[in-house]
């Protein structure tokens, strides 16, 4: 994880396009800072009990899991997939 | 040692990689999700191609640097792996941004990428007491919802 972030790093310093600064999403328009920290977070707690309820995410189930043809992962990344397409389409009617 | 420091390299080209892609961007996952853009499934569609080729071509053959032989066995689905991505599809869905490009973020600069990762690390350590929350108070017919025994979190 620490290297994921010193590559994230590495790229911004080499591309000299830091993305720094309180500019997050398409959200920063709908939300005040104090708002969407809590929005984030939130989104982030649900990210965390689910990755570890369904043991993986969008890289472990997505992409090694469907590599390795492994059902449970098959099946795993299409409802991330179905959920957070159809979150996204609630998410832009509603705001 | 000597894994520590390939595990540490090999995170570094994966964040190098995730920046370049414009997957630091949550814009760029409201562009895939509200199928708006393309290029994140044709870039996971190369990344399981890659993968699934590889895997194969190593399968039998013995780590680099541990030794161990390579190979894997596939688990079915069960209840647990749909509630879990039901939740996880919710929160990527809010935060245009899964945990590998979360930590891409944080290096790239983004602040606000830090209200997501201590929402990831917090719910992480919260998962284990949720679920004998919801367990207690689970009828007996119905059964408990167990997180994958020794899955990566990533």
């Amino acid at each position: 994880v620490l290297g994921i972030v010193l590559g994230g790093l590495a790229f911004a310093l080499l591309a000299c396009a830091p993305d720094a600064g309180s500019s997050y999403s398409w959200l920063d328009a709908h939300l005040s800072l104090g708002g969407e920290v809590g929005v984030l977070f939130a989104a982030g707690l649900l990210i965390g009990v689910g990755a570890r309820t369904a043991g993986g995410c969008t890289s472990g189930h997505g992409l090694t899991g469907a590599a390795l043809l492994s059902p449970a992962s098959l099946v795993s990344i299409m409802t991330v997939m179905a959920t957070a397409i159809g979150t996204t389409f609630v998410l832009e009617a509603v705001v | 040692m000597k894994l520590r420091v390939a595990s540490l390299a090999l995170g570094a080209v994966t964040g190098f990689v995730f920046a370049w892609a414009r997957m630091t961007d949550p814009n760029t996952f409201h562009r895939m999700l509200s199928l708006d853009s393309p290029t994140i499934y044709l870039l996971m569609a190369a990344a399981v191609g890659v993968a699934f080729a590889g895997a194969r071509l190593l399968r039998g053959h013995r780590a680099l640097l541990t030794g161990e032989p390579i190979g894997w066995t596939t688990t079915r689905p069960t209840r647990s792996h749909v509630v879990g991505s039901v939740l996880f599809g919710i929160g990527w869905g809010i935060s245009d941004a899964c945990p590998g490009p979360i930590a891409a973020q944080l290096g790239a600069g983004r602040v606000l990428a830090l209200a997501v990762a201590s929402g990831v690390l917090v719910g992480v350590r919260l998962q284990p007491r949720l679920v004998r929350a919801v367990e207690q108070a689970a009828t007996r017919t119905e059964p408990p919802i167990p997180a994958v025994q020794g899955a990566d979190v990533l």
